[in-house]
């Protein structure tokens, strides 16, 4: 197109017998356009941190659950223990809203699931998660709770999220923070890392994703990347 | 404007070059895929060093910032500061981080106060450490020893009292 | 030049419109036909540089993370021995009754495909079922495909979960018939690792033999 472009005006300029100093134009503008689009950011993306864990955990009703399971689908993970009050009720009572609040999104067809993972399955048997699921009011097609034997867990969550959970001396559980949203390609996009993040930012950030993987083909992907190189991520 | 013919070939030749870089860029990007690095984290430097602040460790008792995530997997939450890194400064009677050899370790890092920098010997881990700002790498270790990090950003008056040590246990 | 009667300093002028005509017009065209080249590459009817992989592309590549299994005679190997070639990880079992056979006469095709760069790459298959594949069986299994491929195993499934989780593969037993004893599921994706041991592509299970050399035949000359 840009071809053609100046193909016309270089007729032009022959008739008028005008310079050809113009032509400076088309690099100022293409570094214009770059830097405009690295400032500006039209299209925002989550970066892309680093290759989900794989996972084969038991969820709420005795059925397995595995990352496969989840390839095509954005995901949140979050991770809990039923018999907890601090801090770890506000990681599902922050779900409880983002789910509350799911129909801001136009996910069209591209899966949105919850997936919380209980790193104390002595306790959480598949009873207390399937009370807890209904205690939270989770809609069984879209959150999951998850729980599996501790070697695996640790591999998991520890290996794989980078996510420390422990037992003190005293048998109780120690527990970070941390919520982490994946791509429909098992990619790790974003980690929160906080006691309260914000449920804007949550939606906000499954927006993105969902958007981006709406424009995986043709001309879309290309911008997308072109966000991706420029590091266009939302602050 | 009159300009000399030489000057103006110059003229030419830089802007060339700025578009040919502008290419490179584009061309590593989309062709190649390269990507740089980037923060993980923001976090309040006011606050940071308070228990649980923000869900990362740097308020943490410093024996408690070093943690197996899983088997033969670490992390690490180093606080630098004028002028030591906590945990690991040996100058200022702190211990070394000790992790058993073929251990990986994410090593999480912020400042409380101004630009420090951590350069760990022997990997290629080499970052800027910017208040309010988490920068996160990880290594691995294979070969037992002594690792000293420094800060390689000139920081104040003490810079060069800012090092300590990592110890890979075989 | 001020001194130059007007004839001359017209002549002059004209030689360096001239000149500065010729400068503009091959600063253009060079611009031009670059600008053209991106719109060829955007658009895809030009082909520099990789080709369109045929699996996912690991964007920022990292390390993968080293490991250490056991191969035939027990002897211990790590990842970081094949650095200078390009590996390829496959997850499976050799009771593994239609998946890993196929993806194991895929990547033979890959090898044949590759030609005299199959020196360059290393088939690697790590058993999800240390308890019943022994590091002989195994290597017996893997080498009836191809003489070059090894197979590995852990002694325990913690050693084997080290490996699995960081690179996105799952496994989980469940029971078969009684015949053939019980069956693991696990992922089927084999993923590249490239000679200076950074995680590149996994490959989704159906991917050809000719399309993986076609891919290898760009990151073992990366």
């Amino acid at each position: 197109m840009t071809a053609v472009f100046a193909a016309g005006k270089r007729q032009e300029a022959k008739k008028t017998g005008a310079k050809w100093h113009w032509l400076w134009v088309i690099p100022v503008i293409s570094l214009l356009a770059v830097a405009a689009f690295s400032i500006f950011r039209p299209i925002q993306v989550l970066p892309r941190i680093t290759l989900a864990p794989g996972y084969s955990l038991t969820d709420q009703n005795g059925e397995a659950l595995t990352s496969e399971d989840m390839r095509g689908k954005i995901t949140l993970y979050t991770f809990t223990y039923t018999n907890c009050t601090e801090p770890c009720v506000q990681t599902t009572g922050l779900l409880q809203e983002v789910q509350a609040r799911l129909n801001e999104i136009d996910n069209g067809d591209v899966p949105i699931q919850f997936v919380t993972i209980s790193v104390d399955p002595e306790h959480d048997t598949t009873a207390v998660l399937t009370e807890f699921a209904n205690q939270l009011g989770a809609d069984p097609n879209i959150w999951h709770f998850v729980t599996g034997d501790v070697t695996r867990l640790k591999w998991v969550i520890g290996g794989g999220f980078g996510l420390y959970f422990g037992q003190r001396d005293d048998g109780s559980i120690i527990l970070d923070s941390g919520y982490t949203l994946v791509d429909g390609a098992g990619i790790i996009r974003a980690d929160y890392r906080l006691y309260n993040p914000d449920v804007d930012i949550i939606l906000r950030d499954l927006r993105l994703l969902v958007e981006e993987s709406q424009n995986s083909e043709g001309a879309a992907r290309y911008a997308y990347e072109a966000a991706h190189l420029f590091l266009c991520y939302p602050r | 404007m009159h300009v000399e013919r030489s000057e103006k070939m110059f003229f030419i030749a830089s802007a060339a070059l700025l578009v040919v870089f502008a290419l490179a860029v584009g061309i590593s990007g989309f062709v190649y895929g390269i990507q740089v690095p980037q923060p993980v984290g923001l976090v309040d430097p006011k606050t940071v060093a308070t228990p649980g602040a923000d869900g990362y460790h740097f308020g943490d008792p410093v024996e408690e910032r070093i943690r197996e995530l899983a088997p033969g997997r670490y992390e690490v939450y180093i606080l630098a500061q004028m002028w030591k890194f906590s945990p690991g400064s040996i100058g200022y009677g702190e211990d070394p981080i000790t992790v058993p050899v073929g251990s990986t370790v994410t090593f999480y890092l912020t400042s409380k106060d101004v630009q420090h920098g951590f350069k760990l010997q022997g990997t290629n881990i080499s970052m800027m450490v910017l208040p309010g700002q988490v920068s996160k790498l990880t290594a691995t270790f294979d070969e037992p020893g002594e690792y000293d990090f420094v800060c390689h950003e000139y920081c104040g008056a003490a810079h060069q009292t800012m090092y300590g040590r990592l110890i890979v246990e075989p | 030049m001020t001194e130059l009667v007007d004839t001359a300093k017209v002549q002059d002028d004209q030689l360096r419109s001239k000149r500065a005509k010729r400068i503009w017009t091959a600063v253009g065209l060079i611009i031009i036909i670059i600008l053209g080249g991106i719109a060829l590459i955007a658009t895809g009817t030009w082909q520099i540089g990789p080709p369109e992989f045929h699996g996912m592309v690991i964007q920022a590549p990292q390390p993968a993370n080293n490991f250490t299994l056991y191969g035939a005679d027990d002897q211990p190997i790590s990842l970081r021995d094949f650095r200078g070639k390009t590996v390829l990880l496959y997850f499976g079992y050799t009771f593994c009754p239609d998946v890993c056979p196929a993806t194991m006469v895929e990547l033979k095709q890959m090898m044949a495909d590759l030609g005299n760069d199959a020196e360059n790459v290393q088939v690697i298959m790590i058993s999800v079922d240390p308890e019943r594949d022994t590091p002989a069986s195994l290597q017996d299994y893997v080498s009836h495909f191809h003489p070059s491929f090894i197979g590995l195993t852990g002694h325990n499934e913690d050693e084997v979960l080290a490996v699995t989780t960081p690179l996105g593969v799952f496994y989980e037993k469940h029971e078969g018939t009684a015949a053939s004893g019980y069956l693991i599921d696990h992922t089927a994706t084999v993923s590249v690792i490239d000679k200076e041991g950074y995680l590149r592509l996994v490959y989704p299970f159906g991917v050809t033999g000719s399309e993986m050399a076609a891919d290898l035949r760009y990151i073992i000359r990366d």
